[in-house]
């Protein structure tokens, strides 16, 4: 995703990720770009999409989860019919159009709260080296590469 | 850092914790608007880092699991996410 610069763009590597996976984006066009300009925010803020609906460190490795589709997407949408955000649904709400409303908070409660949100940001950037991910070309920035490529879902000994 | 919304209905304390960027938080704030609410919020994301470390342990205070946006109404209820029907109840 680190190419993408416009919400255009993000819309249609959405929109490709979610057919290529088997996943719903929400039917609702107005809320559905409200979120995409959440995730341009934080693209443009972070370096990364993060999640528009919870609050990044600006620290690569400790958002990483938090990275859209995050690694909570799948479990909600299976478990409550949405993700945090709603910008994914399971295809029963997709088909049947049903009402959806806010979930749970499903992300681990240290990794919200158990974090100082003052003295992470920037951190990774001073000694950064850059990773590239082999199957898709993903670049992150960093000491280490992540523990999976947020763009394509290849594990970490796929990044050179 | 704390933003005021004025509103025909002052009968509550109603407090925001939001993310300016997320879709549930906007929807929360346009019911209170629509209902008339008077409220203050604060958007997490955009406080300066320091300002993020004393909020998030607030929040941590009354909403142990987390989540955005959590709305405190007379400093001891507690709505967490987009809830138009507790607190069109809480609010009357």
């Amino acid at each position: 995703m680190s190419n993408i610069k416009s919400p255009q763009e993000l819309r249609v590597f959405l929109e490709k990720n979610a057919k290529d996976k088997n996943y719903y984006l929400n039917r609702d066009v107005a809320f559905v770009d409200a979120l995409l300009e959440g995730l341009i925010k934080n693209l443009n803020r972070y370096g990364y999409s993060s999640c528009p609906c919870r609050l990044s460190t600006g620290n690569y490795e400790l958002d990483s989860d938090l990275i859209c589709p995050c690694v909570y997407m799948e479990s909600d949408v299976q478990k409550y019919g949405s993700c945090f955000c709603a910008l994914y649904v399971s295809k029963d709400v997709y088909e049947n159009k049903k009402v959806i409303s806010s979930i749970p908070e499903s992300r681990p409660r240290d990794k919200i709260f158990d974090v100082t949100y003052s003295q992470v940001n920037n951190d990774s950037q001073s000694n950064a080296k850059e990773w590239k991910c082999s199957v898709c070309g993903y670049k992150h920035l960093g000491d280490h590469p992540p523990e999976k490529c947020p763009k394509c879902g290849a594990s970490k000994k796929f990044f050179k | 850092m704390i933003k005021h919304v004025e509103g025909s209905n002052d009968r509550h304390l109603v407090f925001l914790y939001t993310l300016s960027t997320c879709v549930w938080c906007k929807k929360t704030k346009q019911f209170l608007l629509d209902m008339s609410v008077k409220y203050n919020y604060i958007d997490v994301d955009l406080l300066e880092s320091a300002q993020q470390d004393k909020i998030m342990s607030e929040i941590s205070a009354v909403n142990p699991k987390g989540g955005f946006p959590t709305i405190v109404i007379d400093k001891t209820k507690i709505i967490v996410g987009y809830q138009p029907e507790s607190i069109k109840e809480t609010l009357g």
